[in-house]
């Protein structure tokens, strides 16, 4: 009975906190209010151990991986790539495509996702708009950095929730995730890209004019002029994040947690740039999406102390006898469950029922949790709002004033982003299938 | 190359530029990458092409400045700027050039420079990340308050005929009746001396001696 209660409670606050995202915050706290005096009061567990089922580590590597990135950001280093970017292109629009979407990758590897967009985006936006572009290239540019920021992002045990969950956790140790996931989603990120090559090649869009490409490449040039790279910010985060990156590698064998290495290079970081630490701190930190998973964490605390969750994978262990289906059918339900709630919630359930299964069948840990960080970063490219980056990329494009060569307003939202996302999400999905029945 | 030209692709990239870098300076940059491109006589071609759609390149081309020449004009003028506005403690700028402020605010790296954007649809990050500690932006509604003895309020003026000239709208909003009285000195700074046929026919000329007042002067 209150399992039965505590489960609907978490799907009817997820489905509410997708349906107004403006109130999710709102939603969120209160199904977490609700679980937890369900499960204190009706399920007779304690206060404590609902807080112990909370993994803090993973909170404290994303608070501390995005104080880092806003530090390090400050350098100028990722404008000044972007930059040169716009600069080796030669205002050729296929070349555009390619390079920005490579930095983005490879951004997204070390850089959470709203950072590093926040990064390129504006100075992609500008050279897109001094070239002038067509609606499509618009649609297709920016849905492909969506979807690369997400294989970024679950190229690396740092790059986005799921892979620090992983992390966090100690399911799986910094190096392996690394062996293992970094060099499949460069694989699909070489996949996806020549996807896109060749639906620009079909379209046959035509480069502007040497005269119009020549001016843009000098507009960029003047609109950037005088922006130096920080050399004390962009050498001291070097030397941290190489450090840290060195003991994540041996975390296990010195006996330190993942999130203590990311506190102690952070503070390191902090001291050396106080000044810049202290206005970031104050003004730039996503405290929003920390006490989110905060509240998501509580609820499923709550749901793993009543034992539903362990059902579950029973159900599932009972339902699919064969290891390799069930672990396909979990992947791709944590596929979909993140194209509809996001990723922070998918992950967050399906992590304790992965673990379950994985407890109980002969099936390699390691292999089943790069295939679920595979299975989210294809639900998350299969809508737009799905993706932590959809929003933000969508509401800079509408607040830049881009318009299109015929002069239009550019438009990048839902059902523009949709065709792509379909077609990303079946290449991640299938990728990732296949990744996991081969390796088990 | 000049032939097949097309004036509304050209303008939408210095659309894109004149908000962060100023119009005189936008046109600066459309003249020097085509001088890199073709010859002088291309570039009157073009400037009759974007006759309708950007007339302050053709009258910097009717000037018959290099580039080069016009680069060390503004040098001169800005170095020359920079000993008169020697001690002023703020100076207040309505409208960006980029090619003038860039020079000036390194130039006196003790004033403050507060700058008032002629267009709203900038990149705030940006246009700071090019210019030294010293240089704010601020809203047109922050002037009143930084009017005093040591303070300057500079404008950009174009073309200039006799009591007439061309400036960025944003400067009449500025320099209103109590701004006039707040401020120890009230500059114009001359970009582009003469007139030329260009700009006739794009918009009237705005009379300057009709808002600012005797502190006013053009240098």
């Amino acid at each position: 009975m209150t399992s039965a209660l505590l489960i609907i409670v978490m799907i009817v606050t997820l489905i509410i906190q997708a349906l107004i995202p403006t109130r999710k915050m709102l939603v969120i706290f209160c199904g977490a209010a609700i679980t937890i005096t369900i499960a204190a009061s009706l399920g007779n567990q304690s206060i404590n151990n609902i807080y112990n089922g909370v993994p803090w580590d993973v909170l404290v590597i994303l608070l501390g991986l995005g104080i880092f990135s806003s530090l390090f950001a400050r350098s100028r280093i990722f404008s000044y790539l972007a930059v040169w970017c716009s600069r080796v292109s030669k205002g050729e629009y296929l070349l555009i495509l390619i390079m920005f979407s490579s930095i983005m990758f490879f951004l997204s590897c070390t850089l959470n996702n709203l950072t590093a967009l926040l990064l390129v985006l504006p100075v992609l936006l500008s050279i897109l708009k001094a070239l002038g572009v067509t609606q499509g290239f618009i649609a297709l540019c920016f849905s492909l950095l969506i979807v690369v920021c997400n294989l970024g992002g679950a190229a690396t045990p740092i790059g986005d929730f799921p892979a620090i969950l992983l992390m966090g956790t100690g399911s799986i140790s910094f190096l392996r995730y690394l062996a293992l996931a970094f060099p499949m989603c460069l694989f699909l990120f070489s996949v996806i890209l020549m996807i896109a090559v060749y639906y620009y090649k079909r379209k046959g869009q035509d480069n502007p004019s040497l005269l119009e490409r020549s001016l843009a490449l000098s507009a960029m040039a003047k609109l950037y002029r005088n922006v130096t790279i920080d050399k004390t910010i962009l050498y001291s985060g070097i030397g941290v994040f190489c450090i840290m990156f060195g003991l994540w590698m041996i975390a296990g064998d010195i006996g330190l947690s993942p999130g203590i290495i990311c506190f102690l290079g952070v503070g390191v970081f902090m001291v050396i740039k106080h000044e810049d630490a202290e206005d970031i701190i104050r003004h730039q930190i996503d405290f929003e999406s920390i006490l989110f998973l905060t509240a998501l964490f509580l609820m499923v605390s709550c749901m793993a102390g009543s034992g539903i969750l362990d059902y579950v994978a029973g159900l599932m262990s009972g339902y699919f006898t064969d290891t390799k289906m069930l672990v396909c059918a979990l992947m791709i339900c944590c596929g979909i469950s993140t194209a509809i709630f996001s990723a922070g919630p998918s992950m967050a359930t399906m992590l304790p029922i992965a673990q379950q299964i994985i407890l109980k069948g002969d099936v390699a840990g390691d292999i089943v949790y790069v295939g679920l960080a595979l299975s989210v970063c294809a639900g998350s490219s299969f809508l737009l709002t799905a993706a932590t980056a959809g929003p933000l990329a969508q509401s800079m494009v509408e607040k830049s004033g881009l318009s299109t060569r015929e002069g239009a307003n550019a438009t990048f939202n839902f059902m523009t982003f949709l065709p792509f996302g379909i077609v990303s999400y079946a290449v991640i999905q299938l990728g990732g299938l296949a990744f996991v029945l081969a390796m088990i | 190359m000049i032939n097949d030209v097309n004036p509304q692709g050209i303008m939408r990239t210095i659309a894109s530029i004149i908000s962060e870098l100023g119009a005189f300076s936008a046109a600066l940059v459309l003249q020097d990458t085509v001088c890199r491109l073709t010859n002088q006589e291309d570039s009157v071609r073009l400037a009759d092409i974007m006759a309708d759609y950007f007339p302050l390149y053709g009258e910097i081309i009717e000037t018959g400045f290099s580039p080069s020449d016009i680069e060390k004009i503004i040098k001169d003028g800005t170095d020359n700027l920079a000993e008169q506005l020697r001690g002023f403690t703020s100076i207040v700028v309505v409208g960006i050039e980029s090619v003038l402020l860039d020079r000036l605010s390194r130039k006196l790296p003790n004033t403050n420079f507060y700058i008032v954007p002629h267009m709203e649809s900038i990149n705030v990050e940006r246009i700071l990340a090019n210019f030294p500690s010293n240089v704010r932006l601020i809203d047109i509604r922050g002037l009143m308050g930084l009017g005093g003895i040591r303070s300057v309020l500079i404008s950009y003026v174009f073309c200039q005929m006799e009591e007439e000239s061309f400036v960025y709208p944003v400067t009449f909003r500025a320099v209103g009746p109590d701004i006039k009285s707040s401020y120890n000195q009230i500059i114009g700074i001359n970009m582009l001396s003469g007139y030329h046929r260009y700009l006739g026919d794009m918009a009237p000329l705005y009379s300057t001696s009709q808002f600012f007042t005797n502190q006013f002067r053009i240098i």
